[in-house]
């Protein structure tokens, strides 16, 4: 049975996601110690190879999936770099393209940018379950156990599409065209599951399809489960790093929940994290490299 | 600022700091004590350890146990996964003890996060 990590990477105008999907995949190489393959577009790889050489690149990916933008998906985000704000282009609908598109048995699905830090994700392989995913997460700057956010306050909970474990099956076949089914409809979700705002998120869409298979209930299901972690770590993109110390070790600046603009630095060790200031990620990716190469 | 605010405020951010770094130890422990094998996810913890210890002195036709999960997982040999289960548990609870100890003795945010001076 064949076991491997997918990362997506369609760069923006500003924000390298290739650089840091490559720097995550010597992290995943170094602690979890299996092969990572990537889907990205012609332009991003066509830059990459310029900048990083394709000697590089190849150590880096096990497999490269080119799959052309769709220039008709208009979805931009705020990008936030602790207190600056700038609206960019944000390519990310073709997620759902996943279950197709990964070569391998058993998939560890993970955002580029959720830094491979321990070993933990390891305790996927071989699951009983279908598919993993998780509402679990817990922060930077606040000494709350992990916790559910709900996507509206009378919604569902909402499940984050940054880790996702899967084997080739019927259950996440179903899972992944469901996601493409919302997608193409996200309007019309938009409205029945009270999204807060109109970018599109991957988060969404596979919270209302989990919802859904679970015959619309807040369910157990003996097919999908949670990942087998605490919860995820999440560095929102008001946070910033503040440096890499060592190999799994990095210090982080946590805006602090109850007191905006103010700011507690934390050290994260042998801990996976969403790093979800692509500005901060962007400014360490060279220093990754370098480290872990 | 009134000296005796500044110092407060100090303090205040210090017993931020301190509980923020010991609650992100204590989390990564958790992780680190869940266990998987033949496709089940087990929390390593006394109670885990003892019963298989327990069942490892019993002789039965086969082993079926029950994960977090409540899935039921067929274990070969109790006396093996027994011995990688304690090895994990003592492992991660020595490194807990030693990162716990470090910093519920740090007197300033710097100790704490061992930032250089």
């Amino acid at each position: 049975m064949s076991r491997g990590i997918l990362m997506y990477a369609h760069n923006n105008s500003e924000i390298d996601y290739f650089k840091i999907a490559c720097a995550n995949s010597l992290l995943v190489k170094k602690n979890l110690g299996y092969p990572v393959s990537i889907v990205t577009d012609s332009d991003t790889l066509a830059y990459s190879i310029k900048q990083l050489t394709k000697e590089f690149i190849d150590n880096c990916f096990d497999k490269i999936i080119v799959k052309e933008k769709d220039l008709s998906f208009k979805n931009s985000r705020n990008y936030n770099d602790a207190t600056n704000v700038k609206s960019l282009q944000f390519y990310n609908c073709n997620h759902w393209e996943a279950y197709e598109l990964s070569p391998y048995n058993e998939t560890l699905f993970i955002d580029s940018d959720y830094l491979i830090m321990s070993n933990s994700l390891n305790n996927c392989w071989g699951s009983d379950y279908d598919f993993m995913i998780d509402n679990r997460i817990y922060t930077v700057a606040s000494d709350k156990h992990p916790y559910v956010k709900y996507i509206d306050d009378t919604g569902i909970s909402l499940y984050w599409a940054t880790v996702i474990y899967f084997k080739k099956s019927i259950t996440a076949e179903h899972i992944f065209n469901y996601v493409k089914h919302i997608q193409e409809n996200y309007r019309y979700y938009k409205d029945l599951y009270s999204f807060s705002n109109g970018m599109f998120r991957n988060d969404y869409s596979f919270s209302v399809a989990i919802h859904s298979i679970n015959s619309l209930k807040e369910t157990h299901s003996t097919n999908i489960g949670k990942l087998p972690i605490p919860g995820l770590l999440m560095s929102w993109d008001t946070d910033d790093v503040k440096d890499i110390n060592e190999i799994n070790d990095i210090y982080v600046y946590g805006e602090k929940e109850d007191n905006k603009g103010q700011y507690i630095l934390t050290r994260i060790k042998n801990t996976d994290i969403h790093i979800m200031n692509k500005w901060a990620i962007n400014r360490i990716s060279n220093k990754l490299i370098e480290l872990y190469e | 600022m009134d000296d005796k605010l500044k110092q407060v405020l100090d303090f205040a951010n210090y017993r931020q700091t301190l509980n923020n770094q010991l609650q992100k130890s204590k989390i990564k422990t958790e992780g680190a004590l869940l266990f998987s094998k033949n496709g089940g996810s087990f929390i390593v913890g006394p109670e885990f350890i003892l019963f298989l210890d327990f069942l490892s002195k019993t002789d039965l036709p086969e082993y079926v146990i029950l994960d977090k999960n409540n899935i039921p997982i067929k274990i070969e040999d109790p006396s093996k996964l027994l011995k990688e289960v304690l090895l994990r548990y003592t492992e991660v609870t020595s490194s807990y003890y030693k990162e716990y100890q470090e910093i519920k003795n740090s007197r300033s945010v710097k100790s704490i996060l061992k930032l250089e001076e």
